[in-house]
């Protein structure tokens, strides 16, 4: 197993697309690294890089410490699992999970036990005689994953492996990857557009839009200190929400918009310094407004007065889509036993410890 | 009920087409066991006696024996000229991106346009100048040759179909781009490598004008030039002629029975998520 390191990487396609613009990150040894975006945001022409399946246009790929910049897929020791698995069709599972080995020259009967070990492992043993297309969606993914396993590589790397699969299999294929992370102690790039695998399952996330790295962090470092406006709005679901508000200084720091009038607390304060009477971008997530008669200590410091347009109940707990102020739409996730009917007004209490605040400009976060 | 009468109508449909096709066949192998006068005397019936002496007078004084292997000879190298350099040619248009790739595959489709009888004349000062004239060379080139362009097209359709991640993934494997080749992308297009040589094959084995036009020598002659051997001026012998059409048409009967096998389609079916 080994450490990948890109550094100041870029890709610009011969159209003159730029899809990857100075990517710069490590993937530590063992360590599981997602890399989020939406699509085109380059995250998996940073992938096929890796891989070298795409030449690199500038930047250093290294691989245990070796650059790769010019070493073909296959001298790598990687080995990548697809969206769309690209198991070879006129080949059975057991040889599907044996081509690489054969091509390496490997002993028979070595493919044959460490085949068998990954089938045993993936619990595809009695697939083995089968072709791809006599297998089911999910049974096809662990063949993918099976040839992978097999070669036993340096670097996995997964490409959306989990976006064809239906929701409850993802769920389930989504622990099953994370165990064998765990026993296999693999360094893994996996690509994926959905947050809720990136959260799950990594050690660390890199967040793309449009070929830029927005921001490198662990779940909860992305969650609750986003670097900037996208990755507070890629994060989360449903997403953070944004006001306009000016920074007003009266009896301490306040973030005043229309409808709202927030007071910042004394240890954030100070970095709205610079930004007395500018406008800036007031963002509180849905989870961090509660119902005013919920909360123990509701006033007019934290308190935002809205109009309920719609309630939608999930069971556990219910979202309300709300007006603030004229027209800004905002959403609250709140206990079930709201009492929040449609047309009403309704408070809606802060947590100041959890807002954040970004500069209109630049969009980066001020905290 | 108006279904079953369809089905049942569809069916009559295919058996007077079946009848139509098939009857002259019978006639030339039934005949091929007659006399010439019992043909005469007797066109339609079955023979009186199956005596096979017509094949072996065919295939020993008339010289058969040499026509039809130099016709095996002649096709089966042409159909291996054809689909190795169809394929490979097929495969760099449709996987790989380069300056030309659509000027050289209109070239290529410019060829389908084009009758290849048109060229016989510069096609024969070719050969002339080649010094081809009169050997089984001239026919082989000009066969694979004139292949060439429908061959291209249909496996430029049919490498197309691949997903690229198959070669991605065999990339990482371990192949080189000649492994990915015929590893992975040949397999995968069996159906059209079976078309592609029951479409050629046919119209080699049965040309007569090229052979006509390149061929001296008796040694040389492919099995439909030894053919006219039977027709005399004044007479002909049609009962070597059935039996020489007769040992013609085997080959043909034989490779469809093979390949009819390989055209299955939805080869690919599995290899995707569909």
């Amino acid at each position: 197993m080994a450490e990948v390191v890109l550094e100041k990487v870029n890709k610009i396609f011969p159209n003159g697309v730029h899809a990857v613009k100075d990517a710069d990150f490590v993937i530590q040894d063992k360590e599981f690294l997602v890399l989020l975006g939406p699509s085109g945001c380059g995250k998996t022409t940073t992938l096929r890089m890796i891989a070298g399946l795409e030449d690199i246009t500038s930047g250093i790929i290294k691989i245990d410490g070796k650059v790769v910049n010019d070493v073909e897929p296959k001298d790598r020791d990687i080995a990548m699992v697809f969206q769309n698995y690209a198991l070879y069709p006129h080949m059975t599972v057991y040889d599907n999970m044996a081509f690489g080995l054969k091509l390496r020259k490997t002993p028979k009967d070595e493919i044959e036990r460490r085949v068998r070990q990954a089938a045993k492992i993936l619990g595809i043993e009695h697939l083995l005689d089968r072709k791809p297309k006599q297998l089911s969606g999910g049974q096809r993914q662990r063949v993918a994953v099976g040839r992978a396993i097999v070669r036993n590589p340096k670097v996995f790397l997964f490409d959306e492996p989990l976006s064809n699969l239906d929701a409850k299999l993802r769920v389930q294929m989504r622990s099953e990857l994370k165990k064998l992370h765990q026993r296999l102690e693999a360094t893994i790039a996996y690509v994926t557009h959905d947050q809720v695998e990136a959260m799950t399952m990594a050690d660390k996330i890199v967040i793309m839009h449009e070929g830029l790295i927005q921001q490198v962090g662990d779940p909860f470092d992305v969650y609750d200190h986003p670097a900037n406006l996208f990755v507070a709005g890629f994060i989360g679901t449903p997403p953070m929400n944004f006001l306009a508000a000016r920074v007003v200084k009266e009896n301490g720091i306040w973030l005043k918009g229309d409808g709202f009038s927030i007071n910042v607390p004394n240890d954030k304060a100070h970095l709205l310094e610079n930004y007395i009477g500018k406008e800036v971008i007031f963002g509180v997530r849905p989870e961090d407004l509660t119902e005013k008669s919920q909360s123990e200590n509701a006033d007019e410091t934290n308190t935002i007065t809205t109009v309920v347009d719609v309630v939608e109940p999930l069971g556990s707990e219910t979202l309300l889509h709300v007006t603030v102020g004229s027209n800004q739409f905002i959403t609250a996730k709140v206990s079930p036993q709201t009492r929040a009917r449609v047309g009403q007004r309704f408070d809606l209490t802060v947590n100041l410890e959890m807002i954040h605040v970004f500069d209109k400009e630049t969009e980066i976060a001020i905290f | 009920m108006t279904k079953k009468i369809l089905v049942v109508l569809n069916y009559m449909f295919l058996t007077i087409l079946a009848v139509i096709s098939i009857y002259p066949i019978f006639i030339m192998f039934i005949s091929s066991f007659k006399t010439t006068p019992e043909i005469f005397f007797n066109p339609f019936n079955l023979p009186k006696k199956w005596n096979f002496q017509n094949f072996i007078k065919v295939w020993n004084e008339a010289n058969f024996k040499v026509y039809f292997l130099n016709s095996v000879l002649i096709t089966i190298s042409s159909l291996i000229i054809l689909l190795f350099c169809a394929s490979l040619a097929a495969y760099a248009l449709a996987k790989f991106n380069f300056k030309f790739n659509n000027l050289v595959f209109m070239i290529f489709l410019a060829g389908i346009m084009i009758p290849i009888r048109l060229g016989i004349v510069p096609l024969f000062i070719l050969m002339r100048d080649l010094n081809l004239l009169d050997t089984r060379l001239s026919l082989i080139f000009t066969y694979s040759a004139s292949g060439m362009p429908m061959s291209v097209f249909l496996f430029t359709g049919f490498f197309k179909t691949i997903p690229s991640e198959l070669s991605d993934a065999a990339r990482v494997d371990g192949c080189n781009e000649f492994q990915i080749f015929y590893k992975i992308m040949l397999p995968l297009v069996r159906p059209a490598l079976a078309t592609v040589a029951l479409v050629n094959f046919v119209p080699w084995w049965n040309d007569f004008f090229f052979p006509l036009l390149f061929i001296r020598s008796d040694s040389l002659k492919t099995i439909q030039l030894g053919m006219t051997i039977f027709f005399g001026q004044y007479m002909t012998d049609w009962a070597s002629l059935f039996a020489g059409m007769v040992i013609a048409s085997i080959p043909m009967i034989i490779l469809y029975l093979l390949m009819s096998k390989q055209f299955i389609s939805g080869l690919t079916a599995g290899a995707v998520k569909g």
